[in-house]
Order: C-alpha cells, then structure tokens, then sequence
C-alpha cells in the first residue's frame, strides 16, 4: 500500500479544521429558520438535549471510530468498519462514509460558490438601489445559468468552477498545509464578521436606516420560550435533525480527520472542544443576525412567510435589499462580512468533505495527493454539473434529499449499534478513554449503549413514516396520509402531481383556480392562475408550445393548459436518483477490488 | 425584550459560551506528551524527528 503521509500540524490547527467542518452554512441559515419555525425559544431545550444525547455521543464514536481505523493505516469508514466487524456487510455500510461526501460536496461546493459571487456583488455595489423584488429577481436569474448578472457568460458555472478549483488546490495541499492552514484563517474571520453582524444587529434601532423595529424585537421572538411546543414530535424530530447537520454526523469527514490522531493522543477533548465551539457560533452568532435583522425591517408575520421557502431563500434573495438600507459603504463591508462568514463557513466543510475521498484514494489505490485532490475535484465536477444546470428541475433537492438527509441518519444509526453492540461498548469506552485529556463522565457509557442507538432508530423510522402535516395523532394500524417529505412518500413520488410523465405532449394544472391573464415575457408564455386560497401559481412554457386556457377559464387540477412537448420534472428527479444508486454501488465495487487488494498483500 | 426571553437567551448564551471557552482553554494549556515527536502534530517534532 502507498505511505498516506498526511499529518495534522496542530492541536490548535486539527480542532479549528473540526470545527470548521461543523460550522457550516445552516449554522447561519438553517437554524435560526428551524428555530423560529418550531417555537422560538423553546426550539433550544429539544435542541441541546440532542446535543447531549446524540451530537456528543456520536463526536465520541466518529473520533474514536476515526482514530482506532487510523492504526491500521484506514482513515475512511469502509475499512474502518472492516477492522471493528469482520461481518461482510459493515464495509458496505462504510460506504456511505464516501458516498455522502462526494454527493454533498456536488451540491455544497455550488452554495459555496454563490457566497463567493455574492461577496463579488456586495463589493461591486450591484445590490445599491435595488428593492427588494430586484435583488430577489437577481438571485433567481443567478440560478439560471443561461442568464448573466456580471457580464460574464455561464457566470453560475464560472463561479462554481473557481470555487471547485480552489478546494481541489487547497485540498492538494495536504491537512497541515492545505485543510489546516485555510481552517486557521477561516475560522477566525468568520467570527469576527459574525461580532461584527451580530452587534450590528442588536443594536438595529427602529427609525434608524429604516427598521420599523428594534433589532431586540427579533431575538425577543427567537427566545421567547413556548414550553407548549415541546410536546410537539416536530420539534423534537427538527432539533435532532438539526443536530445532525450542524456537527457533520454521519457523514464520514469526522472518521476521517480524527483517523489521523494517534493512539496516545487524545481525542475526547478535542471532540468537545470543537463540539462546543461549533454551539457556540450557531446559537450565539447564528441566532443574532439574520432573524433580528430581518424581523427589524419586514416585521415577525413577513419573516414567518419568508423562512417557510428555508434559510437559503432569506440568506440570498432578502438580506442584500436589506443591508442597502445602510448606506452604501456599510452595505458593501455588511454584505462581504456576511457572505464572507458564510463563504468561510462552506470551505472549511468542503474540505472536510474532500479529505475522506482523497485518503481513499490514497490509501486503497496509491494516488499521489494531487492526483487525489484532482480526482475528488473531478468528481465532484461531475457529479455537480447536474445540479447546476438542472437546479430548478429539483435535482439539487434530490441530492439534498437523499445524501445531505437521508444517508446520514441511516449510517449514524448502524454506525452507534456497531459500535456499542457489535465492536463491543468494552472495547469503544476504552478507545474514547485512552489518551484523553479529561475525564469522560460514566454515565455516557448507558447513554451510548441505550440511549443513542435509540433516539437513531426512532429518528430513522419517524422519518420513514412521518404523517402529512406532522399531525401524530392521525397514526393508527389502518393507515394515514404520509408527509410528501417522509422517505416512503417520497420513493413513491407522491409530491409530483399530475405531471408524472416523463416525456408529455399536455401540461396539466396543478391546482385548481382561475385562469387571472396569459402573456408573453423574456420570450416564454406565461398563465397566471389565481388558486382558491387566493395566492398566485404561474405556469411558464416555451415559445412554441400553445396556451389552451384563457382568461377567466376556470382550471381543476389535472386539466391540460397547455399543448406541446414536454419534459416533466420527474424525470429529472429520477435520472438524479439513478446517479446516486449507481454512484453508491460504483463505490462498493471500489471498495470490494480494494479489499481483495488488501487481501492478496496481507494488509487486511 | 421580555424577561422570560431575556433570561432564557442570557443564560443559554452564557452556558455554550463559557463551555466553549472552557474546553478551548483546556486544550490550549493541555501538558504535551512526554515523547512528542510521537504525537500526531508535525509542529511538535524537534527538527532531528521531523519528516
């Protein structure tokens, strides 16, 4: 086997690295949405009880997974998995490991590459004199890689090739020079332009640059404890769910730096080190500056509709409009430190997300680091392009869906009943223990052994089965609608609605309401229809196919409105879901020519 | 801002905060390992270890 020589240059330097791996974009843009979306202040105690009893638990197994593979010379899960369990299956489920890096990162690396083209804009001043409809329009043109904000052709693909291309560098770099270095910078400036937002925030006073309110109306509502809300399911599935994105679980890239601490080293520390420091900047920074702003300029009911479209929605198509109330200088420093922090905050993940691939490559076929970087680099190309040209076609949520969801709840969840029932919680609490720094309390051996493996399966078999409207007391033996966002409904594609062909020659409603105009824009044909409830659905064709309602018609769902040919988006959702299924086996098939590899050397 | 919210943010801010500082220090200010040119961190290893 090849020397994988890469080596932490720090202490200081491996837990900013993890860190930086946790503190991602939903720290910012995820959370403070979950929070306000499930109870404001009562959101927290769900929240940090799943940190004690699922997020610290789990840093425990994935460093000491990580570091007990690492002796052996594996620093990815497959073969860490193969070390703890000499059943066939467990290196198949260390797949995932892989898997869910390189997807994520597919999709991740081209958010990343929006913060990137959104400090460019900030600093530009392309944002001055815009209102708040222009810079929404702005951000949907962005995602239409055939349209250019900047003058440059394909800006979107531009941008998400640099972003790309700098990973790829950063990452040939190795962990000492590369991960590490970039950490040691990113970390710091992140939280320095989140103080920076963070003040500016509070201190917001209604009458001042336009806020209608105090900026502490927002952290009022955020905080305002609503102890009604904990007996709510939703919460308590949301907190866990956000526990779970927010310190990278289940995904392989923690198993993966901690697999390059050796055995004497500690590891318990570190992981509640940068587990902790990853709280910190998500409730205390994450919670003061996009809510309290937002929320002093558009008021709580406007927010509320706002955050219902995710975080992403608030994060690019509202706070530039809103740091131009400013003036132009601090809107230009507010909106570089902002999507700086959240540009900072992406890299330091996608670099976590690139190290598993590149030390598998490494370690199981002797690539040299740069090649293994380009490889990874390459990858990711590959698979990303789709979400980039077909973003609005639902192929980025599929990936979302599938890889950044759904995978990593399934590998957490064999990942702690491997490791507390089969590996043995004997032999697991002596690699959490051995070298460590502090004192690890012994009530974490039940929680490991009960309490976790758990709270997993419940949160996998509630994901599985989740009722429409997460209405709990609508579950009985005889059946219930599904939530159109439980795994079940959405193999069964129960969200597509009428246009479940894939190739059609009608379009057909997909809610009843009244035909309110037809028109022509930017050369498509657009219907306008007004639904029940009063809000706007609007429907865009090409040039060439035939409106066949017109104004005052009235529609019910399934009629056909328009004539031509069409391409529905199911199938592109299920060519999307196709590529993940033959990316996951590609990687088994990897893995197995890898370990016959091992074999015939005597290295397994 | 009402009490109750006051209170709630001050005193959840101020746990994470202070356990963050808590566990940075700690390793900040961690005795180093008897032989560390054995340890995981290549800026530990005197020049002779160093690879």
């Amino acid at each position: 086997m090849a020397e994988n020589n890469l080596r932490w240059g720090s202490r200081i330097g491996l837990i900013l690295a993890m860190a930086g791996n946790a503190v991602g974009l939903g720290n910012f843009l995820r959370f403070p949405v979950q929070a306000v979306q499930n109870g404001g202040g009562a959101f927290i105690i769900p929240y940090l009880v799943c940190f004690l009893l699922m997020g610290i638990p789990l840093l425990f197994i994935e460093w000491s997974i990580g570091r007990f593979g690492g002796q052996f010379g594996h620093h990815t899960t497959p073969f860490a998995f193969n070390r703890m369990s000499k059943a066939r299956m467990w290196k198949y489920i260390g797949v995932f490991g892989i898997f869910s890096n390189i997807t994520i990162a597919a999709y991740y690396c081209y958010i990343e590459s929006w913060t990137m083209s959104y400090v460019y804009h900030s600093a530009m001043g392309t944002f001055a004199g815009m209102d708040q409809n222009s810079v929404a329009a702005f951000f949907d043109n962005y995602l239409n890689v055939f349209t250019s904000t900047t003058g440059i052709p394909f800006e979107a693909i531009v941008f998400f090739l640099v972003c790309l291309v700098l990973n790829t560098w950063v990452l040939s770099r190795g962990l000492s020079g590369g991960v590490e270095k970039a950490a040691k910078i990113g970390m710091p400036l992140l939280i320095i332009f989140g103080i920076f937002l963070a003040v500016k925030a509070i201190f917001l006073k209604a009458g001042q640059d336009g806020a209608v309110y105090d900026g502490t109306v927002g952290l009022n509502f955020l905080w305002t404890p609503q102890y009604s809300s904990l007996t709510n399911p939703k919460v308590w599935l949301a907190a866990a769910g956000q526990i779970f994105f927010t310190l990278s679980l289940g995904q392989g890239s923690v198993q993966c730096y901690a697999a390059y601490v050796k055995k004497k080293d500690d590891i318990a520390l570190n992981a509640m080190s940068a587990g902790w420091m990853n709280e910190f900047v998500e409730v205390v920074l994450g919670s003061a500056i996009i809510i309290p702003i937002s929320i002093g300029y558009l008021g709580i009911d406007k927010v509320i509709e706002l955050t219902s479209f995710g975080g992403l929605g608030l994060g690019f198509r509202t706070m530039p409009f809103l740091f131009q109330q400013w003036g132009s200088v601090l809107a230009a420093v507010a909106g570089v430190a902002f999507f700086g922090l959240l540009f900072f905050a992406g890299i330091t993940s996608s670099l976590a997300m690139g190290t598993p691939v590149m030390s598998f490559l490494i370690d199981e076929f002797n690539w040299r680091r740069s090649r293994a970087a380009m490889g990874f680099g390459f990858s990711v190309l590959l698979l990303g392009l789709p979400t980039v040209i077909f973003f609005q076609k639902g192929v980025f949520d599929e990936y979302d869906y599938w890889a950044g969801t759904v995978s990593l709840v399934v590998f957490a969840m064999f990942e702690a009943i491997l490791f507390a029932w089969v590996f043995g919680l004997k032999k697991g609490w002596k690699e959490i223990t051995a070298g460590a720094d502090i004192k690890v309390p012994v009530i974490f051996k039940f929680i490991l052994k009960y309490v976790t493996p758990v709270i997993l399966i419940l949160v996998f078999v509630t994901s599985l089965i989740r009722p429409a409207n997460d209405d709990w007391s609508k579950v009985s033996i005889t059946g219930w609608e599904l939530h159109p966002e439980s795994i079940i409904a959405k193999i069964r594609n129960d969200h597509v609605g009428p246009n479940c062909e894939y190739f059609a020659d009608k379009y057909f409603a997909e809610t009843a309401g009244v035909v309110d105009s037809v028109y022509t824009s930017e050369e498509k044909k657009v219907v306008s229809v007004i639904k029940q409830d009063q809000s706007v659905k609007t429907y865009e064709t090409s040039m060439e196919n035939i409106v066949v309602v017109k104004k005052g018609d009235r529609v019910d769902t399934g009629m056909a409105i328009i004539s031509g040919s069409f391409v529905n988006n199911v199938f592109y959702v299920d060519m999307s879901r196709l590529l993940l299924v033959a990316l996951f086996f590609s990687i088994c098939v990897l893995i197995f020519i890898a370990y016959r590899k091992r074999k015939k050397e005597g290295t397994i | 801002m009402n009490s109750s919210a006051l209170l709630f943010m001050i005193i959840t801010q101020a746990i994470i905060t202070g356990l963050m500082l808590y566990f940075f220090f700690r390793v900040l200010f961690a005795k180093p390992k008897v032989d560390i040119n054995e340890d995981s961190y290549a800026d530990n290893d005197s020049p002779v270890g160093k690879h």
